[in-house]
């Protein structure tokens, strides 16, 4: 008996026992083929959920929407009224965090294709290798324009930071954040695809690095314009070189084809975020990042849908925007709508939900256009007159876009051609993207600082008045905040990273 | 046979001195018994043949024979040792006389009985005082004892009880109650791995025994701790059955799990999700927790173990006590040792209770009228809003609702009379073989709010039986079976805050389910329609009547042992121990129910468009083996004692989740809400498993010298599966010594002192309560996004699984480590006033911490590192007073425990938390309460214009007179100032959030008071907490007078108009302009309480019932029945679910 007894425990207590192996895959286990390097770009794009989802009913969208002067709330948002913007304001702490987990998650990968050749276990073929390290550069420098144009200033990370002591990283200087994102898109416009299979449409091509290499440059040119008008010039005539690179997009003929959840990935659309919605129930207060049920949409409920918006307050556009657009512009009935009640002080916003898809406001699987063909001829446009290049090249492209939104109608009509006022042709620019690219994601308020940056207006002198920021609010507070800001007009940075990083020198304000 | 008889037979007969003699041998089967069993033993078994005189020789005391072989005589002598009768074999006839007979003995008889429980005590010894003359009293309580003369003192003693010195005086009967010591020297107390007589404890360990837990009406054991014992805070999951009680020992070691480890008859419990993966605190991910808790669902495990089959439960507090449970012990052991037979007759008891419970208060709310009022006034006073004024307030739209009658939200929450019922069968008995238990029970809870009940089936029987002399086996098994429904249609909160106007039954009988609908909608193109505006609620009543949730569990938990016995004092023992728990979840939802719902979605894209709802079903499975096996020897050596103890101990747990669902219900009927399988698209299942494991080894040395001198050991090695190879092991020693002083002879003369005793520990245990496999880099496979466009699936195109790869990994992690100081003074006064007073410090090191890092570090999970330190030090007092006047008991007992938390130490010294959650920072309690300071109301104007001369308020984006002001107290880092800087910077921003208050309450105590009467008992605990602060956040919801359409508490009546300056409830404004609202100590509240837990009135019916029964007690009891507190809310322990008020009336009786 007593044998048994002895035996029997120790029999049972090998300290093997111990040596338990995880029930789910470990990083150590992984990136080994295609397929799993395949299952960690798609983890990065799963990211921008973050930035564009239902999010427990604080959407951050406020945050890229308000402080342009294209759309505008009677709500009691800081970034309308631009009063009570300080650094632990939610919104920008979410995006913030947003932001740097897809950097982060794209450092990974670049780390794991980096060592793939040195590593006999992995089997990864080298096209395979070039097209998800340049989705990564891609997805990473599209982060790094985002955090430029709110910040200006913020940790530059460009490799994966693995241990305690290094975890942190004081912020960039200068234009650091928009030359990464320059620098990254010159060596993935080398190893993208040209396009992608039918089943995996919406990835990053060679022309979405293109079009966002030329935006970065544009934006670099404005901000570098006062200071050093060379190294302008050079950026814009780069910029014009990556727009002729884009060969393979064309305007789409319905303008409203650009916000249908049914033409999405059209021949104009250069980069969007793959909104989807589960196969069955989406619970649209879970994360992407939970699990069974968890969200894959965009949401809209800003724009008309009271019910969903719980306490919020519609976005409806500006009466400088509704001036904006001549009279029968077709544009004006896919941008917005009048009301028959007079709400939302008379017009409603209806670009992307005018035909949003199944399910809707609350979860729709209609996708942001990130950057579109529209956006690209009219930075063209752009580059090409502040370069010193054609200015009727510059204005044909304008009419480009004009003669699209006219379709087989007469409005808009053609800009003459003949003008050769840069300062008249500049206003033609800024306008046309005004009413074209009016409501879209990251558009008015970046082109505003950089336009104010590079001198061709100046925001200092705009009020809440029509012909203003336009807002409704009585409380706006633009001129106090910018001077406030030392006229840099960068948000604080986040209290998320200052709070545990030290090394942050935090913004004027 | 009669005496008479014989007499009639010597008289009749010659009888021969010869023949059948009394060397006569035979064997009898008799060990244990009455001396009449005996009697009939000898009368069946042989030829004799024994004759008494009833009045003379009681033949109801025991007799025990240690040889069952022998002559008549070594039989009869042995059996008839130290009693008073003697006997003479006559041939085959025996007579029994009595000694003393002639000498005109008494015969006294009676019953002893508990005078708290009324219930009979076998065992107890009564000895004549000054002879060795005495009797035990039987199974049934009752003796029979001849005493010489009617001035004779009868002493009456048992262990566990106070002895009673009584003169007989002219009485025959004497019934006699003897009053439990709870702090009885003798009293065995259960240590974890042994058990140990109280004077001999050198450790800090609680005690609460079946009584106490008896008293106490919940059905889940662990709110009988609560207000009982010193060191141990219990705080209530509130009234909802299914939810736990929060329990932590000697204050909160850490922001991780601070959660005890419960050991249920050796059985350490393991659930998933009791870890750090449940985690909520700072730092923890907020996605792991909310799977981990969904996963495990509103379920009391604990729940499980039916409070009637406990026989104690001691709680080990400081190291030196717990350190035998190593690696999971930091956080104290809570030790349930179930009941178990008794050598004896069969014993049966019944205890049934039935009860009603509500909740004493409800949330008073604005009627139609004045919740109009409050909000016309609201958007007038903010310019900026009033461009959003919703037209239902506008009287003079015709969407105007104003005008409407009020509907009573809150009352339909209510379960009124809701129904607490438990019945309890409990068989035991046993002889000198073989003890055995059988108890079964039955108990239901309703919640106070509706929609929300457990009903349980418990089961449990245990053997143990002693096989001979050197072997016994025991075999233990526990079987419960809930049935519970989780599904209460929200929260009082939302209730409280719908709006007046809104109806909930239908008006007009067409609601589905006679509820009134809260939307209309079309589908494709889907556009909703509220039918209240935009100040319409969820009609969550109409909506609960359209889904359900429930659960059903099942528990087994068994253990076998097997134990030997080679050398007396030495023992091998080696147990398998199981504990399986099962619980599947069950719900369904009928799409239809979207009509009650704010925001209704689109149902007819779910399933294929034709779908009457979705179901689910998840299965949860834990099993937990344990395997141990353990030496132990005990052995005197003259003054010397020694105990050793080694044991080995092996714990294998794995847990499996399985959930499967589907959104294609083709039919309403209740019986065909099952998954389909093989629908495309429409079902859907996965799984998520988890392992870990434990060995560990421990040795324990006791020694003590003449009961004077105490010295322990403790040493345990204990290896975790949590950890990475290398730092698996670890080794976890206490020691603690003691000192009876007054066992020496210098301290005889103090008469008045019984008992007092010093003691002294130290020791260090282990938490290792981290995430599973925090050394390896997990990878996390929830992302999923979509690419392409599938022509059948516009919009949304083709799916693909990603997965999130580059957690910080940290392979050096490793346990928590607790080092705990103790010292302690019991004693023991005029043999009636026992007091204990406990200094304890236990600081945890290496606290498992989530690192905090900056957000541009981008990580998913922050890495896990053993950082941080907390401190917790404090006293316990405790007092214990028992009396009597006359034939009046009582007794009176005192708790009081203080705590300090205080965090030390942080990685990167860097504070954690947020405003509503709970801020971890350097210097102050863990969980302080950290937001803006209140300065007051502005009263007018220039006030507003005094206060913006010196201070800007950014987070207000205007301010007015009636507005709130906020203080200055700090300004942003500087050089010196890493977080802060003190001092007013002429700012009021997110730097000036302070310290506001702490969560941890301060102290709290128990008082216990108890009487007897000739029958009638009376009973009433008190409970309290003190020096704690907890967050109203019903009123920050409901007296924020900013939101659209929430209804608000009367208290707001009071708010500050031009005409009614208040000084604490502020203007009503739409959207605060002046953030009002924002966090501050507005919302925080004083949470002490006094509360009335329990008070019981039982009567035991006197022994002329007898024939029926052996004992039967009825009582009525309450519990909740007064709090004092100057919280304002529903109740300072639970807010959401208050503890309910409880009627119960109850029966105990034994057979």
């Amino acid at each position: 008996m007593l044998v048994w007894m002895f035996s029997f425990s120790f029999n049972s207590c090998k300290e093997s026992n111990l040596d338990l192996e995880p029930m789910a895959e470990t990083e150590a286990s992984f990136f080994k083929d295609d397929y799993q390097f395949f299952r960690a770009i798609v983890g990065t794009y799963a990211k921008m959920t973050d930035i564009f989802w239902f999010n427990n009913n604080n959407p951050r969208h406020y945050v890229w929407i308000l402080p342009g002067d294209d759309l505008t709330t009677r709500g009691g948002y800081p970034f309308e009224s631009f009063n009570g913007i300080i650094q632990s304001e939610g919104g920008l702490n979410d995006l913030w965090i947003a932001y740097y987990r897809i950097i982060s998650r794209a450092n990974v990968i670049l780390e794991k294709i980096e060592e793939a050749p040195g590593d006999p276990g992995v089997n990864i073929t080298a096209e395979t290798s070039e097209w998800i390290k340049g989705e990564a550069l891609f997805l990473r420098s599209l982060m790094y324009y985002k955090l430029w144009n709110f910040w200006g200033t913020a940790p530059l990370i460009n490799k994966r930071i693995k241990d305690l002591a290094t975890a942190k990283t004081p912020n960039s200087t200068g234009t650091q954040l928009l030359d990464q994102a320059i620098e990254d898109l010159t060596l993935a416009v080398t190893i993208l695809p040209d396009s992608w299979d039918d089943i995996y449409t919406g990835r990053a091509t060679r022309e979405s690095a293109y079009g966002l290499m030329g935006k970065c440059l544009v934006f670099r040119a404005c901000y570098n314009k006062k200071t050093d008008a060379a190294g302008a010039t050079a950026d814009y005539t780069a910029a014009i070189s990556a727009f002729n690179s884009i060969t393979t997009r064309t305007l789409v003929p319905g303008f409203g084809d650009n916000f249908s959840f049914a033409a999405e990935n059209n021949s104009e659309s250069l980069f969007e975020w793959q909104a989807g919605l589960q196969e069955g129930f989406e619970n649209i207060w879970l994360n992407n990042d939970f699990g069974q049920n968890m969200s894959m949409h965009s949401y809209w409920g800003f724009f008309n849908c009271e019910w969903s918006f719980w306490a919020g307050t519609p976005f409806y556009p500006t009466q400088k925007l509704i001036n904006a657009f001549e009279a029968g512009d077709p544009r004006i009935d896919e941008s917005f709508v009048a009301t028959e009640d007079g709400r939302y002080d008379g017009f409603q916003w209806v670009k992307y939900t005018k035909n949003i898809g199944p399910q809707g406001l609350t979860n729709s699987a209609n996708n942001p256009r990130i950057l579109r063909y529209a956006d690209v001829l009219l930075l063209k446009a752009e580059a090409i007159l502040q370069s010193g290049g054609s200015k009727s090249a510059a204005i044909d492209l304008i009419n480009q876009i004009r003669t699209r939104a006219r379709g087989a109608g007469a409005v808009p009509a053609d800009l003459n051609n003949g003008e050769t006022d840069a300062q008249v042709i500049m206003q033609w620019i800024m306008d046309e993207r005004f009413r074209e690219l009016s409501g879209e994601d990251d558009h008015r308020w970046f082109d505003l600082k950089r336009w104010h940056y590079a001198g061709y207006i100046d925001l200092g002198t705009w009020g809440s008045e029509a012909n203003g920021f336009s807002s409704v609010r009585t409380d706006f507070e633009f001129t106090n905040w910018i001077n406030n800001t030392a006229g840099k007009m960068w948000f604080p940075i986040p209290s998320i990273e200052t709070d545990q990083n030290e090394l942050i020198v935090q913004n004027p304000g | 046979m009669k005496l008479s008889t014989l007499i009639l037979i010597l008289t009749t007969l010659q009888i021969s001195a010869t023949g059948y003699s009394q060397n006569a041998s035979l064997k009898l089967d008799f060990q244990t018994g009455t001396l009449s069993d005996l009697i009939q033993a000898i009368e069946t078994q042989s030829d004799f043949r024994i004759f008494y005189k009833t009045d003379q020789v009681d033949v109801r005391q025991q007799v025990v024979l240690s040889e069952t072989d022998g002559s008549i005589a070594d039989l009869l002598s042995e059996a008839l040792e130290g009693s008073d009768i003697s006997y003479q074999v006559l041939d085959r006839l025996i007579v029994l006389t009595t000694t003393s007979a002639g000498n005109q003995q008494i015969r006294i008889t009676g019953t002893v009985t508990d005078a708290n429980s009324g219930e009979p005590l076998p065992g107890v010894n009564i000895l004549i005082e000054g002879t060795q003359q005495g009797v035990v009293t039987g199974s049934d309580g009752g003796y029979s004892v001849a005493v010489p003369s009617a001035t004779s003192v009868l002493v009456f003693s048992y262990v566990g009880y106070n002895s009673e010195r009584i003169e007989v005086g002219g009485r025959s009967t004497i019934d006699i109650s003897l009053i439990p010591d709870i702090q009885n020297l003798e009293e065995v107390v259960v240590i974890g791995y042994g058990t140990r007589e109280r004077k001999d404890i050198t450790t800090s360990i609680s005690v609460v025994n079946a009584k106490d837990i008896g008293n106490s009406l919940s059905i889940t054991p662990e709110m009988s701790l609560q207000g009982k014992s010193a060191g141990i805070f219990v705080e209530s999951g509130g009234g909802n059955p299914n939810s736990r009680p929060t329990i932590r020992i000697r204050g909160t070691n850490t922001w991780g799990v601070s959660d005890p480890l419960y050991v249920v008859d050796g059985i350490p419990l393991t659930e998933y999700g009791s870890g750090a993966e449940a985690s909520q605190g700072a730092g923890a991910d907020w996605n792991q927790a909310a799977v981990t808790s969904d996963i495990r669902g509103n379920m009391n495990v604990l729940s499980m173990i039916n409070p009637a089959d406990i026989e104690s439960i001691s709680v080990l507090k400081d190291a030196s006590a717990s350190a035998i449970y190593g690696v999971r012990a930091a956080n104290g052991v809570i030790l349930i040792t179930t009941k178990k037979g008794q050598a004896g007759k069969p014993r049966i008891d019944i205890n049934l209770k039935r009860g009603i419970q509500n909740i004493p208060k409800k949330y008073d709310v604005l009627n139609t009228s004045e919740f109009t009022a409050l909000y016309v006034e609201s958007y007038q006073n903010n310019p900026d809003e009033m461009p959003n004024f919703p037209t239902v307030f506008d009287a003079t739209s015709p969407d105007y609702l104003g005008n409407s009658m009020t509907y009573d939200w809150i009352s339909p929450m209510y379960r009124e009379n809701a129904e607490v019922s438990d019945y309890n069968l409990r068989i035991s008995g046993g002889n000198e073989f073989t003890n055995y238990y059988v108890s079964s029970g039955y108990s239901r809870t309703e919640s106070p709010l509706i929609r929300n009940n457990m009903d349980r089936y418990s089961l449990a029987t245990n053997i143990t039986t002693k096989i001979n002399k050197f072997l016994s086996v025991g075999v233990n098994y526990r079987l419960t079976y809930q049935k519970a429904q989780d599904a209460t249609p929200g929260e009082l909160t939302y209730v409280a805050g719908a709006s007046p106007w809104q109806p909930i039954y239908s008006l007009d009988g067409t609601g589905v389910n006679g509820y009134e609908p809260a939307a209309s909608f079309t589908f494709n193109p889907f556009a909703a329609t509220l039918l209240w505006g935009p100040e319409t609620n969820s009609n969550v009543f109409g909506a609960a009547s359209t889904k359900d949730n429930r659960y059903t569990n099942l528990r087994n938990i068994g253990n076998a042992y097997i134990e030997v016995e080679p050398l007396k004092g030495l023992k091998f023992r080696g147990s398998i121990s199981a504990d399986f728990l099962n619980q599947v979840r069950s719900n369904w939802n009928l799409y239809e129910g979207e009509i009650f719902n704010q925001t209704p979605s689109d149902w007819s894209v779910y399933g294929d468009g034709n779908s009457y709802g979705s179901v689910g079903q998840r299965d949860s499975r834990n099993s937990n083996l344990i395997k141990e096996f353990s030496v132990s020897y005990a052995k005197s050596f003259g003054e010397h004692n020694i105990d050793l103890l080694v044991n080995a101990m092996d714990q294998t747990y794995n847990f499996t989740f399985t959930q499967s669902s589907s959104e294609q219900l083709s039919s309403p009927d209740p019986n065909q809400r099952l998954i389909e399988e093989g629908i495309k698209g429409y079902s859907s299942g996965g799984q998520i498993k988890n392992k870990n494991a434990l060995q560990g080894y421990l040795g324990r040395l006791t020694y003590n010298y003449k009961s004077k001198y105490y010295f322990d050991a403790v040493v345990r090695r204990d290896g975790s599966s949590r950890f990475a190879p290398g730092h698996k092991w670890g080794v976890f020693p206490a020691f603690s010594a003691a000192w009876r002083i007054s066992g020496e002879q210098f301290m005889q003369n103090l008469t008045f002192l019984n008992d007092l005793k010093l003691r002294a520990g130290w020791g260090q245990i282990g938490n290792q309560e981290t995430q599973a496999f925090a050394y390896l880099s997990l990878l996390g496979r929830a992302p999923h996004t979509t690419f392409g466009i599938d022509p059948l699936n516009p919009g949304r195109g083709y799916f693909y699984w990603g997965i999130v790869a580059g957690n910080f990994p940290n392979p050096d992690l490793t346990w928590e480590k607790t080092i705990t100081t103790n010292f302690g003074i019991d004693g023991l006064l005029l043999n009636s006033l026992n007091f204990t007073l406990e200094y304890y410090d236990k600081t945890t090191d290496g606290l498992i911490q989530s690192s905090n890092l900056p957000a541009s570090v981008g990580s998913q999970q922050n890495p896990i590192v053993n950082i941080g330190k907390i401190k917790n030090t404090g006293f316990e007092i405790s007092l214990g007073y028992r009396g009597k006047v006359g034939k009046l008991n009582y007794s009176a007992n005192a708790n009081l425990t203080t705590v300090k938390n205080e965090v030390i130490q942080m990685y990167d010294n860097a504070p954690m938390g947020d405003e509503w959650g709970g801020r971890i920072e350097e210097g102050y309690p863990i969980n302080s309460l950290w937001g803006y300071q209140l300065g007051g109301i502005f009263q007018s104007e220039q006030e507003v214009l005094d206060y913006q001369a010196t201070t800007e308020d950014k987070i207000a984006t205007s301010q007015h007179a009636g507005d709130m002001w906020f203080k200055d107290v700090n300004g942003p880092p500087d050089e010196n100032h890493r977080f802060y800087t003190p001092g007013p910077d002429g700012v009021v921003d997110n730097f000036d959030r302070t310290y506001l208050g702490k969560t941890i309450p301060g102290f709290f105590y128990g008082l216990n008071f108890t009487i007897e009467y000739s029958g009638i008992d009376l009973a009433c605990y008190f409970t309290g907490v003190g020096d704690v602060e907890k967050i109203n956040g019903v009123r920050a919801s409901l007296e924020s007078m900013s939101s659209r359409g929430v209804n608000q508490l009367s208290s707001v009546k009071d708010r500050w108009t031009p005409t009614n300056h208040s000084t604490t409830m502020p203007r009503a404004a739409a959207a605060d302009p002046g953030a009002n609202n924002r966090f501050s100590d507005r919302w925080i509240e004083n949470a002490s309480y006094l509360r009335l837990a329990n008070l019981q009135v039982g009567y035991t019916l006197p022994k002329f019932n007898t024939k029926v029964f052996e004992r039967a007690r009825i009582w009525v009891g309450g519990s909740n029945l007064f709090t004092a507190t100057q919280w304002s809310g529903l109740d300072p322990e639970n807010e959401a679910i208050p503890i309910p008020r409880t009627f119960t009336i109850g029966i105990d009786a034994s057979f």
